[in-house]
């Protein structure tokens, strides 16, 4: 198999219980994967952009051996995930939470010299390997610190680090650069780089568009648990070539305006981000394909003050913003 | 060989992590060590209060032990230990998920039931420790100190009696994961298993139904042991009887703790429950 990671029409639907005081509430069922199927290739970095819920966490846990797939199929390194489950974890470095996943009464060094240990590292090698991925995430300095002293972006780092103690050829990265400070971030997304210089196949997932168009070869836009489309970042910003991209800013916006623009043939996608509630501050994102004036007539003709109107270049967001009518980050 | 090898060295991580961990907690030492004491005061002001001071004299013809201190000193050391065990085997999936790190184990190359029954062992060398400090405090006060051969069968006696409490502790980590209710749960257990173990009374003062319940326990049996061992008072069985029973009664207790957790595990997989807290 030339696929590092194959994933055929995973589905996964997870019961939840909504409400109950003395017993439990409501049943609630969240199809959390439908289908999704792809591709990584070896030694690629390939990114499941989407935004919470989308469904990347479950995606990832299944691939690693966490979670189990109701239906469908999925390998990793040429191994079954379900069928030949310990096989995957050799070959797996997983990196699951961004400031979990320590004991926090030992240092950086003592937590990943006892994953190490269960790694069946030889000791010696194992000491040496801490030193070198302590030194390649800049945690060297603070390596005899107990964790529960640790900033999240050393957290992060930490992470990472304990990932790749036993030398994995596949590694699963969960959000990696998630609250972070842009130094780190950017630390972080030179390691991932520097990974791949060494072959390593990278499967991450994100909803920062930046880090997607940044860091990956090819990536899989993921949208309420379905794959809505795969590609390199230029072919998927290419799909926007017959597509303009305008945001306006206003202030009163109102949930109906969203429908009404959607309504207006030529739009491709609307989504919105509420910048002030207070204020009603609201910024508007439209891809279409008509003249802008026709566009946004419905903003002209409802009780809303327009403060801005920029046109944009088609970006990846630009893109889940066509196909799924959403933004990938709040803020 | 290999597969040996390796047990031990997962054995090796898991017993030098606690160690390190606890030795950071100290409060939880002193507390350990200082609890048996305070038990023991606590009973022996009972007995006080109810007899007066003939006390002494009804404790010495009704357990055959001249020194109360040494007695519930004794079951005190072991109480504790029971307590802290089952605690933490019942409580280790919900404070490993809550820490982030439960998953991470299953992503290693080990059997993930050996890796909690290592922290159960290391929990019971823990309590091995705390009472070696106290035991030798309150014989060196009162007679002479035991033979090193005594004190390794005591060390045998104490982990036979505590280890296959983790089979129990797996049990009710497996069952109250969902209702996310383990520390009542765990709790009532420990009462339960406190109340029929006799750590503090002469299991003779029950009925015989409740006697015999308490034979199913292995915390009953090592502390008539220990006693035996250490007071020179009579067992109805010998050494080598009532360790075959603790053996049977381990296998038995840790093959229901598997049982338990493996079917739990699969549901866990199967609804995501492994990383939900």
């Amino acid at each position: 198999m030339d696929a590092a990671i194959k994933a055929v029409e995973l589905r996964k639907t997870f019961v939840t219980r909504e409400g109950g005081v003395l017993f439990r509430g409501r049943r609630k069922i969240v199809e959390a994967l439908k289908d999704v199927s792809f591709e990584v290739r070896k030694g690629e970095i390939f990114g499941l952009l989407g935004p919470n819920g989308a469904g990347k966490t479950t995606t990832i846990k299944i691939l690693s051996t966490l979670l189990l797939p109701d239906s469908g199929e999925a390998w990793v390194g040429g191994f079954h995930v379900v069928r030949e489950a310990p096989r995957v974890r050799e070959v797996i470095g997983v990196s699951l939470y961004s400031d979990r996943g320590f004991y926090w009464k030992l240092t950086g060094r003592e937590n990943l010299l006892y994953f190490a240990r269960l790694h069946h590292l030889d000791e010696r090698y194992a000491r040496r390997k801490i030193d070198q991925l302590l030194e390649l995430l800049d945690l060297s300095e603070d390596a005899d610190r107990l964790v529960e002293e640790y900033s999240t972006g050393m957290k992060s780092k930490l992470n990472i680090a304990r990932a790749l103690l036993h030398d994995p050829p596949i590694l699963f990265l969960d959000e990696p650069t998630i609250g972070l400070d842009p130094n780190s971030a950017r630390k972080v997304r030179e390691v991932i780089l520097e990974l791949k210089r060494e072959g390593k196949t990278i499967l991450l997932t994100t909803h920062n568009m930046f880090e997607a168009d940044a860091l990956c070869d090819r990536v899989a836009i993921i949208s309420r648990g379905r794959i809505i489309a795969v590609g390199t970042p230029n072919d998927l910003k290419s799909k926007m070539a017959q597509h303009k991209v305008v945001e306006v800013t206003l202030v009163g916006f109102e949930d109906g305006l969203l429908s009404k623009l959607r309504e207006v043939p030529g739009v491709v996608g609307v989504a919105t981000r509420i910048r002030d509630p207070v204020a009603g501050v609201a910024e508007v994102k439209v891809v279409y394909s008509d003249s802008l004036r026709e566009i946004l007539s419905p903003l002209f003709t409802a009780d809303v003050k327009v403060l801005s109107i920029r046109n944009l270049e088609p970006s990846l967001e630009d893109v889940f913003v066509a196909l799924t009518g959403e933004r990938l980050e709040e803020s | 060989m290999r597969k040996a090898r390796r047990a031990l060295q997962t054995l090796a991580a898991v017993v030098v992590k606690e160690m390190k961990i606890t030795s950071r907690y100290i409060g939880f030492l002193v507390m350990m060590a200082s609890l048996p004491f305070m038990f023991s005061g606590m009973m022996m002001g009972i007995g006080y209060a109810i007899a007066g001071p003939s006390a002494p004299r009804n404790f010495a013809s009704n357990t055959g032990v001249e020194d109360p201190l040494l007695y519930t000193v004794l079951g005190g050391v072991l109480m504790i230990g029971c307590m802290v065990l089952i605690e933490n085997t019942s409580g280790i999936i919900r404070e490993e998920q809550m820490m982030g790190t439960f998953e991470l184990h299953y992503l290693t190359p080990n059997s993930t039931i050996l890796l909690w029954l290592f922290h159960s062992l290391s929990s019971a060398l823990i309590t091995l420790g705390v009472m070696a400090v106290n035991v030798i405090a309150v014989l060196a006060l009162r007679t002479s100190l035991p033979s090193p051969v005594d004190w390794l069968i005591a060390a045998g006696i104490t982990l036979l009696g505590l280890l296959p409490l983790a089979g129990l502790g797996l049990v009710v980590a497996a069952l109250t994961v969902r209702f996310k209710e383990v520390w009542a749960v765990a709790s009532s257990v420990n009462a339960f298993v406190a109340m029929l173990s006799g750590f503090y009374y002469p299991l003779e003062v029950f009925p015989i139904a409740v006697r015999l319940a308490s034979q199913f326990l292995p915390t009953s049996h090592a502390a008539q042991l220990l006693r035996s061992l250490f007071t020179g008072t009579a067992s109805s069985l010998n050494l080598w009887e009532r360790l075959a029973v603790m053996f049977a009664l381990g296998l038995a207790y840790l093959a229901v703790g598997r049982a338990f957790y493996l079917r739990w595990e699969y549901a866990a997989k199967k609804r995501g429950e492994l990383s939900k807290y």
